[in-house]
């Protein structure tokens, strides 16, 4: 779709790039590498997002009405990928098409709707300037109730570097700015109304996975207990125990007031339970306080609204989460870059009234960045950009300029590599070590150690990036590897898959988005920590650790088959099924 | 571990599931045991290693309701619940010793066949269910209400008493029981000898 020219173009996938990418993230990606000129602004018109669904979207696998965004980063410049869950994904791939490609951008607001005939734009003057909600009822009033939406809010059009783009229900492309991207191409929203089914090549042979699948769910803990009776927000008073929970911008990593953030506080606010299309955990909450009814929050919007600002009632939380939603907000950037923000103030480096955890303050501050009004501007721009326009480059907490979530590494030596080696910058989603290290599903490692540390972040690189391609929620990894997986893209598609053949689709992508990043000028040297995450806490439950990242890193470079420097080699690639296929990165 | 454990509470669980591995009842990450106190228990966490079981493999949870540290107690934590609602104990162990699991396929109850087991346990039920399912939880209290110890078929054994060193006798007693009465079945397959019943049991 050229939203310059007002055109719409559809064409067929290749097999043999759906074999290799399988869909979502790896399709994404693959377009962007091939396609995207290296250098480019990523808020210019050139810019191009994809949106995504996988070869599982939308089938009766649970937990796969899931949708991929995949674009250049307005605020880290690496390639970018976001995903989502709710009902958009399902009717988007109920339309037929596998995969938007977005490029241009129009003069006026436009909104895009996708159904079973093809795709059109349509004017969206009348819906530039509302909030999400709104955004997206009026949507459903213009094209039925058989339908979804996504949409940016107020950040996006005013192009806010934290911008998410916002789905049904809280559901959010959250990370990454890639609400901005929409905004610069003054894209407001994108409906979907498909009705076509969903092809199986093989639903004998799915039913019978199925009937495993369900099994499984009911005899794991973790997803038919403990994210069905506490959601998210379970994990809160275990990571803050353990030291894990960053306090204040990553001062500490243990919150004195957590408890009254817990799962247990949270319930007396929640007035229902949601979940995405075909899902039979629903860990989403609906809660409710004396001013707004919401979705979520989530752990990690709780810890990174809470704990990092030093707010200990969940209703202001709450509410700053919904205003965040609301507004097309990031909630984890927001809250890293607000602590930062409040470090600054609290250092005599920005002069004005402001202390930790004074929650209205913080909300206003939160209007003004989605509008770029007063001190906005400045935290529109992500915590990196703003602590370098102080000259205290070291108080944003982030890696490759995206803000790390709420996993200390300190406490949890896999989630430093994890974050420090991730694509899209500090990522929890890109390996969740947090799950052996912490949770011990679907085993327990030592947290503290770095031994098989870079195998294991490897290794679950590689699988959650199967999960984004295919596009399924991760959720289901803690007890749902390669080999189910595997063979239920086998039956839903036709096409046999081994898991090792999986497995190598998931360190394709992150082979691919390597050499992106190269190509954007990025290196090994920014595989990095912040200081502050390197450096032991002298109390606490962490007290007197440090992840050893340099020697973390040597060795996983190793085991991915790249050279000491981080680059993949002429044998990786070969090996991988890209020599020939992509194009080189370098000189490109 | 929550903060604040009683250092004591750590230590002797740390004792009794060391003891329980070394006796092979456990594979190198099964099993697990927990001590009421109050309106909570002190519990093993999910996938710890009863061998050597460090602070913070011990998690505090409420008796009478799920809680959120549920996400890393053990797989079993909602039949310790159960058995502490429905019963006065204040210990809970489960193991998998080898002879009272594979006993488990075979017979609906183990009654001991030496007199120490047979005066302490008089017998041991076999339940079914999936681990932690309240299926399971509902079966073994419910047993446990009036016997020491049951076990689950194919799984292991839950013991239950009012203090830890009995329970553990318990949890012994079983898989001896267990065992003598494979070795009795071995003799009298094996080299073809009649048993004779003690004339004072």
């Amino acid at each position: 779709m050229d939203l310059t020219k007002g055109e719409v173009e559809v064409e067929a996938l290749r097999q043999d790039v759906l074999k290799m990418f399988l869909g979502g993230t790896g399709l994404g990606v693959y377009w962007l590498y091939e396609h995207l000129s290296p250098g480019l602004e990523p808020l210019s018109k050139d810019n191009v997002i994809v949106l995504a669904s996988g070869p599982l979207t939308g089938s009766r696998v649970y937990g796969t009405s899931r949708a991929s965004l995949i674009s250049k980063s307005p605020l880290t410049s690496t390639i970018f990928d976001s995903t989502c869950g709710g009902l958009f994904p399902t009717y988007f791939k109920r339309s037929g098409f596998d995969l938007a490609v977005i490029c241009g951008a129009s003069q006026e607001p436009v909104y895009i709707h996708i159904h079973d005939d093809g795709a059109e734009m349509l004017p969206a003057r009348d819906l530039w300037g509302l909030r999400v909600t709104e955004t997206i009822q009026e949507l459903r009033k213009r094209h039925g109730y058989k339908c979804s939406a996504i949409a940016i809010g107020p950040a996006g059009e005013n192009l806010v570097r934290l911008a998410s783009v916002m789905g049904d229900g809280g559901h959010a492309f959250g990370r990454g700015g890639l609400g901005a991207v929409l905004g610069s191409k003054k894209l407001k929203a994108v409906v979907a109304s498909g009705s076509k089914s969903v092809e199986e090549a093989d639903s004998e042979r799915l039913e019978e996975l199925l009937d495993n699948m369900r099994t499984r769910i009911t005899w794991s803990p973790y997803l038919s207990r403990t994210l069905k009776d506490f959601g998210t927000d379970a994990l809160l008073t275990v990571i803050n125990d353990w030291g894990l929970l960053p306090t204040m911008n990553f001062r500490t990593g243990f919150f004195e007031r957590a408890y009254r953030l817990s799962a247990e506080e949270l319930a007396k606010l929640v007035v229902g339970r949601r979940g995405c299309y075909n899902c039979p955990i629903a860990c989403k909450r609906v809660t409710k306080t004396d001013k707004v009814v919401c979705e979520g929050p989530e752990y990690e919007s709780i810890a990174n609204l809470g704990c990092m600002l030093g707010v200990d009632d969940l209703r202001d939380v709450a509410e700053m989460n919904h205003l965040c939603n609301e507004l097309g907000l990031d909630t984890i950037s927001m809250g890293v870059t607000l602590a930062c923000f409040l470090e600054l103030v609290e250092r005599g480096e920005i002069k004005l009234d402001l202390k930790w955890g004074e929650a209205d303050k913080l909300k206003e501050l939160i209007l003004e960045t989605a509008y770029r009004r007063g001190y906005g501007k400045e935290l529109a721009e992500g915590s990196l950009r703003l602590a370098k326009r102080y000259g205290e480059e070291n108080l944003s907490m982030s890696v490759k300029g995206l803000e790390i979530p709420a996993y200390d590494p300190r406490g949890a030596f896999g989630m430093a590599l994890s974050y420090a080696t991730s694509y899209r910058g500090a990522c929890h989603l890109r390996s969740w070590t947090i799950a052996f290290e912490v949770i011990g599903v679907p085993n327990l490692v030592d947290r503290f150690s770095s031994f098989e540390k870079p195998s294991l972040v490897k290794y679950t690189q590689d699988l959650a990036a199967v999960y984004d391609s295919l596009v399924m929620c991760k959720h289901f990894a803690v007890e749902f590897d390669e080999e189910p997986l595997s063979a239920m893209l086998s039956a839903v598609t036709g096409v046999e898959f081994s898991k090792e053949e999986l497995l190598m689709v998931g360190e394709r992508v992150w082979a691919l988005t390597r050499l992106f990043n190269l190509r954007e000028g990025l290196s090994a040297k920014d595989d990095a920590l912040p200081e502050r995450l390197l450096t032991p806490l002298a109390v606490g439950p962490t007290a007197g650790r440090a992840p050893p990242l340099g020697q973390m890193l040597r060795e996983y470079y190793a085991v991915r088959g790249w050279s000491p420097d981080g680059v993949p080699t002429e044998e990786c690639l070969v090996r991988l099924g890209l020599k020939g296929v992509v194009r080189p990165w370098r000189g490109a | 571990m929550e903060r604040g454990i009683d250092r004591e509470v750590y230590e002797v669980l740390r004792e009794y599931a060391s003891r329980i591995a070394r006796r092979g009842y456990v594979t190198a990450h099964g099993g697990n045991l927990s001590i009421r106190s109050g309106s909570y228990m002190w519990i093993t966490r999910h996938a710890c290693s009863l061998e050597n079981l460090r602070p913070e493999d011990v998690v505090k949870v409420p008796v009478d309701k799920p809680s959120s540290y549920d996400i890393i107690a053990s797989t079993e934590t909602p039949v310790h619940r159960e058995i502490y609602r429905r019963t006065g104990n204040l210990v809970v162990m489960h193991a998998h010793p080898p002879f009272s699991v594979a006993l488990s396929f075979f017979i609906d109850e183990l009654v001991p066949i030496d007199s120490e087991g047979y005066h302490v346990l008089r017998c041991v039920p076999v339940v079914e269910g999936r681990p932690g399912s309240p299926t399971l939880a509902n079966e073994v209290a419910s047993k446990l209400m009036g016997y020491w110890a049951v076990i689950v078929r194919g799984h292991g054994v839950f013991a239950s008493s009012k203090f830890i060193d009995h329970t553990y006798q318990i949890l012994c007693m079983v898989e001896h029981s267990a065992k003598l009465l494979y070795l009795k079945s071995l003799y009298e397959g094996a080299l073809g000898l009649k048993a004779k019943v003690p004339r004072e049991f």
